[in-house]
């Protein structure tokens, strides 16, 4: 057994590399784009841990601290046995971005600057640069990792813009690290709104039960309060994993289904080719179950070299990731036992699809073994017998370029389907702030009055107060917020141009946000119910009310210029919300940043994997045809012309094949998006790159095998060719 | 119309270097009809291969109509065998997936007048019923016929052949001889035809014998 293989591996040893090399490629890609998933799910693995170590009792004012929720919960804390210390904190939110992936909130404890020796401990966690804030300022100490996450460093005033839970302006002082993330800046952190409440610590053993027993208390007392301890976060953490599980599962299912495909139809050109042989051992006496298990362990072992080869490289890429992308990222590497597993699944199912490839021929007869030799390949039966186009006879009368065509239609699917998913991901950050092309939000400071400046009044159209209400809009991967302005119905006479005649208060949206709020993918917009207006774009709405406590002015403008003078003059006036265009530019860039890095992981790794596949099978239609080319140059047809002749037969086969697969893709994605993606928002029916990425795909095959034709024919000598 | 000059054809293989063909010299004249001969190995085919650009001789020179051919870039090459030369070898070389009659137009460029012509030579060779044939729905003398076809369609003026009948019955091999024959003779065209046998050559008016690499006249019948 093993001896055939080598000898086959010696007469082969080009392609069993490639195919090798290939499944490691993947392999290796798998366990990368897994570890990028599952990093994700670490870090805020990380982030809800810092609830294991202590218990957060907390409730939510917009007027600081309540007596009477502090008096009744001192007296819970008193009754509770195993309860060792208590200590009062007021809780600022910060977002932590994860790679523009997503972006997880993680808690800073406002406290007595006598506690951080405490907190620090506690957490284990101790500070690696800075100093010690100091009570009465804004100063705060953060994990290292937030910093690097949010690309800031010590020192600097970080000004969050409507991206945290809770606004402000915050001086970072300080970096700390340890196992859990989170923050710690002077008591009055959260600026007369937010969280407010206690960290309760246990005495040794007790965390479960002592969280178990608030929680039944508070529940008990009926008190609007929250608690954070060991249970919930663990809960947490497995609800926050399960959606990268599906991130996970569905990037690899991309990655192999691409090399799959490819190493199938890589192998089913090595089967035909061999086809001959087969019958020869047929016909000396091999049984087909023989043969089959030959050729069984044959691919077993091709898969196996390359599965080892791109577990080791893999690994290997994502610890020198773990220096280059995910520190300086902010990310924590998880762990890769899950990805590693499920790398297996690109040569288990190659193995499989090839032997019923196999099966396939070696069911045939013998004497139709026996004829399939290589020099036959390619024709089939009599047909096509007056084509006056010369490009069209082979193509037509041949399969010589079948495994080529199918190739290039499978790819063309794949690159439209995955295509469209992954930018239809894009669009849709894009599409949320369509609204704000033509104004600006700026948020008013105390609601006191705004006095714009006359520069500004005078080139915007109309200046409106509103508030803004928050939503979220479910993704496949996360979530992205939207802004929807809120504006007294009085001014619905200026909002004509948008939503025609109003007659009462409304929440109006564009089709798209409708759409997703029926099908419950959006957080935040209360209980009114909208209406669809078609004239809105993208994924907005505007809601008009009776009674609004106005908290900025929405100013529309006619020129793109006035932007930038908005914001300039609201950081002068120490505002510190603005939604406007290029508000969702950077959220553009910070949201997709992720998703782009995967589209192009993906869309490269399907161009090389389909380059090498179709360099492979444009080979063999050329050395099949290495004869014919031999004769045509014999008896006088120039190079040009034969070259011209394979440029045309390879054009015709590669466009018809892009167009079909191409069809076929948009046809899969929409049956795609309606059967898995339910109410998930995709913008664009096929992604406006996908004929550009397949018209280059065609475009390197195409020269790929003009340049095999060169290689392998051009430069030799005719007559040397035929007497082969 | 030929001049070779010193030509010798030398294959290097990796043990050693085979002289085919050894300081050759020859002169054809326009419209003669060359029987070469000689045993097995002698060298025959190379020298057809050195006269017909096929093969670029390793010293001497080859003139055709006055002019060095072994000079010329690949492309004037292939224009001179396309246009000049008319090539019918030992084994067919007909193209699987062409038809008869696209087989037989491969050399053709200009399109027009030509279908008056293939009717003309396919009638002459009892085509006319295949043509619509590929080339593994005929017996072996039927593509070699129209091997014969396909060199004479583009009017060559020097007509080579390599063993032409070495597949083929007595009758029709001669068959296929005459038609060349009979061509040249009408055409004013140069035949060259290889065999390894005399005896097929015998009435040739001019015939060479081919040794071990040495070219000699063979006036034993002049
Ligand atoms: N590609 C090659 N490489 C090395 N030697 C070659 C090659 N082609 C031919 N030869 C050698 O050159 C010599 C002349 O060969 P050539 O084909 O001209 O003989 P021939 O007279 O045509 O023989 P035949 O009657 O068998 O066709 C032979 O000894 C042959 O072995
Ligand atoms: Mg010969």
């Amino acid at each position: 057994m093993l001896k055939y293989i080598w000898l086959y591996f010696r007469r082969r040893p080009g392609r069993i590399l490639v195919f090798i090399i290939l499944v490691a490629i993947g392999v290796a890609v798998s366990i990368v784009l897994s570890s990028i998933f599952l990093s994700f799910g670490e870090t805020r693995n990380r982030i809800s841990k810092v609830n294991e170590n202590w218990i957060t009792v907390q409730y939510l004012s917009d007027t600081g601290r309540k007596e009477e929720i502090d008096d009744s919960l001192k007296g819970i804390f008193a009754d509770v046995s195993g309860i060792s210390d208590v200590i009062q904190v007021d809780i600022a939110y910060l977002g932590y971005n994860l790679f523009g992936s997503a972006r997880a909130n993680f808690p800073v404890y406002g406290i007595k600057q006598t506690d951080i020796a405490r907190i620090l401990q506690l957490s284990q966690s101790y500070i690696v640069d800075g100093s010690v804030f100091y009570p009465g300022t804004n100063e705060i100490m953060v994990t290292d990792s937030f910093l690097k996450a949010s690309g800031i460093g010590i020192g600097l005033v970080y000004e969050e813009i409507s991206e945290v839970a809770s606004m402000g302006l915050y001086n970072v002082v300080a970096a700390l690290e340890g196992p859990s993330v989170f923050g710690i800046g002077p008591s009055g952190i959260s600026e007369g709104r937010g969280a407010y409440g206690f960290i309760v610590l246990s005495e040794r053993g007790f965390s479960i039960a002592v969280e178990s027993e608030l929680r039944s208390r508070i529940a008990g007392e009926e008190l609007k309060v929250g608690v954070n301890g060991p249970i919930s976060s663990r809960e947490n953490i497995e609800r926050s994993y399960s959606g990268y599980y599906l991130g996970v599962f569905l990037s690899n299912l991309c990655v192999a289904l691409v090399f799959i495909i490819g190493l199938t139809m890589l192998n089913s050109v090595s089967i035909r080719e061999r086809r001959k042989e087969y019958g020869i051992l047929a016909a000396i006496g091999h049984s087909p179950a023989t043969l089959g298990a030959r050729l069984f362990f044959e691919s077993l072992y091709q898969c196996a070299a390359g599965w080892i080869i791109g577990l080791f490289v893999g690994r290997i890429f994502v610890s020198y990731l773990r220096t280059r992308f995910f520190e300086p990222n902010g990310l924590f590497v998880g762990d890769i036992f899950v990805s590693t597993i499920w790398t297996l699944v690109i040569p288990a199912v190659t193995v499989v699809f090839t032997q019923v490839l196999i099966g396939s021929h070696l069911s045939r007869d013998l004497v139709g073994l026996l004829k399939s030799s290589e020099k036959k390949i390619g024709i089939l039966k009599n047909r096509f017998k007056s084509i006056n186009f010369s490009w069209l006879r082979f193509p037509l009368r041949s399969d010589g370029y079948r495994s080529l065509f199918v190739n290039i239609t499978v790819f063309a699917v794949l690159v439209t389907v995955f295509g469209s998913l992954l930018s239809s991901l894009t669009d849709t950050v894009r599409d949320s702030g369509r609204f704000y092309d033509s104004c600006s939000y700026i948020q008013t400071v105390e609601s006191g009055e705004i006095e714009l400046p006359e520069e500004i009044v005078s080139r915007s159209r109309v200046v409106v107060p509103a508030s803004l209400l928050n939503m979220d809009v479910k993704l496949i991967f996360g979530t992205t917020e939207i802004f929807i302005p809120v504006v007294s119905s009085k001014y619905s006479e200026l909002f004509k141009a948008y939503v025609g005649d109003i007659s009462e208060s409304k929440f109006y949206v564009s089709e798209g946000l409708y759409d997703l709020i029926n099908s419950g993918k959006v957080n935040g917009y209360g209980n009114s119910s909208p209406i669809v207006l078609p004239s809105l774009d993208g994924l907005s709405g505007i809601v008009f009310d009776e009674e609004v406590t106005s908290e900025g002015l929405l100013i529309f403008h006619m020129g793109d210029d006035l932007v930038e003078g908005i914001r300039l003059f609201a950081s002068e006036a120490g505002i510190v919300e603005v939604v406007d265009r290029l508000t969702f530019e950077a959220k553009i860039l910070t949201e997709s940043q992720f998703i782009d890095l995967i589209t192009s992981i993906i869309i490269y790794l399907q161009f090389f994997v389909v380059v090498i596949i179709a360099v492979v099978t444009v080979t063999r239609v050329v050395l099949g045809r290495r004869r014919e080319l031999a004769i045509r140059s014999i008896i006088g047809q120039r190079r040009v012309e034969i070259g011209l002749l394979l440029f045309g037969e390879l054009s015709l086969v590669l466009f018809t094949g892009a167009i079909i697969g191409f069809l076929l893709g948009a046809i899969s994605w929409s049956v795609f998006r309606g059967l898995f993606l339910p109410g998930v928002y995709t913008a664009s029916n096929v992604a406006a790159q996908v004929p550009l990425r397949i018209f280059m795909m065609i475009l390197t095959v195409l020269f790929s095998g003009l340049a095999m034709e060169r290689y392998l024919i051009s430069r030799q000598d005719p007559l040397s060719i035929i007497e082969r | 119309m030929f001049e070779l000059k010193e030509v010798a054809l030398i294959y290097e293989t990796k043990k050693q270097a085979l002289a085919a063909l050894k300081s050759t010299n020859l002169i054809i004249e326009r419209g003669e009809e060359v029987g070469v001969f000689g045993p097995s190995g002698s060298g025959k085919s190379s020298l057809l291969f050195v006269m017909s650009t096929l093969k670029e001789p390793s010293r001497g020179e080859v003139k055709y109509e006055g002019k060095e051919i072994t000079a010329l870039t690949p492309s004037a090459k292939a224009e001179l065998r396309r246009k000049e030369f008319g090539f019918v070898f030992q084994e067919h070389f007909l193209i699987n997936h062409l038809t008869v009659r696209e087989n037989i137009l491969i050399p053709t460029r200009d399109k027009r007048g030509v279908k008056k012509k293939v009717e003309e030579i396919t009638t002459a060779l009892g085509l006319n019923d295949l043509l619509k044939r590929f080339p593994y729905e005929l017996s072996v003398g039927q593509s070699q016929r129209v091997a014969v076809a396909r060199a004479l369609i583009g009017n060559p003026k020097v007509v080579f052949a390599d063993e032409p009948t070495a597949s083929l019955d007595d009758e029709n091999g001669r068959k296929v001889i005459n038609l060349l024959r009979s061509y040249c003779s009408k055409s004013g065209a140069t035949l060259i035809l290889v065999s390894h046998s005399a005896e097929i050559i015998s009435d040739f008016e001019r015939r060479i014998k081919v040794e071990n690499g040495q070219v000699y006249e063979d006036t034993a019948n002049a």
